[in-house]
């Protein structure tokens, strides 16, 4: 199953996305941007519709925000494709761990490093919440 | 005053040396460490791609940390970015803020949009003075700052005025601070996740930068670079291994300064081969 089908059939992120309304294609967003640089396409190759895949591809940084001088969207617009779009197979692992134990990283003996470090142990959130938090499939297969 | 440290998942996994350092120095600032009881997921890796749902994760340990009574600091970008979206949801009249408590009280929690989220950098900023009556010993290092981009940007999210704030902790430190172009650039970390590559050439290309233009030491402040910059070093200099040059996280670095010596603070470097029982923590003279 992909793990996309436990979303809430309601999106809960009622940002608005009005990417292409106030956009004025001034190109600072694509001169901003760290992953076109870099030889991929990207969110901001989307939104000057130079290409129509690249939602998945953001390192996050948010400058393409920054630069913007009309206050466009990004991040709303951004999400609004990668709902519509497969998660990156290279992805799939961290949102197995997150949905089965609530941890991105499988932490295998971590009480055990972190009493020899000093460290409280910790106790991670229990798998019944995590599917309740997420409306449903705790552990798909992803 | 109270306060809860949120390692995030990169942290807690990878970098328990950060949390620890991390703890020391704001129990030295006077802070009252309180403990959630249980640690959930931020939602960064899910995001509205995966769930829309990923909101409830990020909500349920802010209900946690309000219902002790405590505001959070965090050590990673991703994560701060994510609770300060969350928390704005809380701001005003968001539709978003009833069903996530409706959620949250399937687990009898609620969240009422009262806990403040700060990361370190900010939690150091605003204690300059402190902080620079707390330092014992001034390190013997050139430093390169690698600023953590999702603390800082958007300033919409974020809330930081001064995108130097990270730098200006270093100079109470009477730390030899570099100048390099790409010192606020991403390093590249979240590119690992969709082409590798990527993220390993755009690692390289700024601690070779680091490293051009006079630094000895790379301090950063978010998991996710450190995985990259420092974890990840034997990969980056496969095959120049005398390029490597040590990375540490901004606590060991003002824990170190403030005179702790403790051998589990010092455990940076995995890429760069210095155990962790060497006692310096940055490997530098103090």
């Amino acid at each position: 199953m992909n793990p996309k089908k436990i979303s809430n059939p309601e999106p809960m992120n009622s940002e608005p996305v009005n990417a292409y309304g106030e956009c004025i294609e001034c190109g600072q967003c694509v001169e901003s941007c760290l992953v076109l640089r870099g030889g991929e396409t990207s969110i901001v190759s989307e939104l000057n519709k130079t290409a129509d895949t690249g939602a998945w591809n953001c390192v996050n940084c948010w400058k393409c925000i920054e630069v913007c001088p009309q206050d466009v969207d990004i991040y709303g617009f951004m999400m609004a494709r990668r709902r519509k779009e497969d998660i990156p197979s290279t992805m799939r692992q961290s949102v197995k761990n997150i949905m089965g134990k609530g941890c991105s990283i499988y932490l295998r003996g971590i009480n055990e490093i972190r009493e020899a470090d000093g460290l409280s142990p910790i106790k991670l959130i229990e798998k019944h919440k995590v599917k309740t938090l997420l409306g449903g499939h705790a552990q798909p297969e992803v | 005053m109270k306060i809860a440290i949120y390692p995030g998942c990169m942290v807690l996994a990878r970098f328990q040396e950060y949390e620890l350092a991390s703890r020391k120095v704001l129990e030295q600032l006077g802070y009252e460490i309180v403990e959630l009881g249980e640690f959930c997921c931020c939602g960064a890796s899910l995001l509205p791609g995966v769930t829309d749902n990923w909101v409830n994760l990020t909500a349920y340990t802010l209900a946690l940390a309000e219902k002790a009574g405590t505001d959070i600091v965090t050590l990673c970008g991703n994560c701060t970015n994510n609770f300060k979206r969350v928390n704005s949801y809380f701001e005003g009249d968001h539709k978003v803020r009833d069903e996530i408590n409706s959620t949250l009280g399937k687990l009898d929690l609620v969240y009422g949009g009262s806990v403040k989220v700060n990361h370190l950098i900010e939690v150091l900023y605003g204690k300059r003075e402190q902080v620079a009556g707390l330092v014992k010993r001034k390190i013997d290092a050139r430093v390169a700052v690698s600023h953590p981009c999702q603390v800082l940007r958007p300033k919409g999210i974020t809330g930081i005025e001064d995108p130097n704030a990270f730098r200006r902790i270093l100079e109470v430190l009477r730390l030899d601070i570099i100048d390099y172009p790409e010192e606020h650039e991403c390093c590249g970390a979240t590119a690992l996740l969709f082409n590798e590559k990527m993220g390993i050439r755009q690692g390289r290309s700024k601690l070779e930068s680091c490293k051009a233009h006079g630094a000895n030491l790379v301090i950063a402040a978010c998991g996710n670079c450190l995985f990259l910059l420092d974890r990840l070093q034997n990969k980056i200099f496969k095959e120049n291994k005398e390029l490597k040059i040590p990375v540490t996280a901004l606590s060991q670095l003002v824990a170190f300064s403030f005179g702790f010596d403790d051998k589990s603070l010092s455990k940076p470097f995995t890429g760069s081969k210095v155990p962790r029982s060497t006692g310096s923590p940055t490997g530098f003279r103090g």
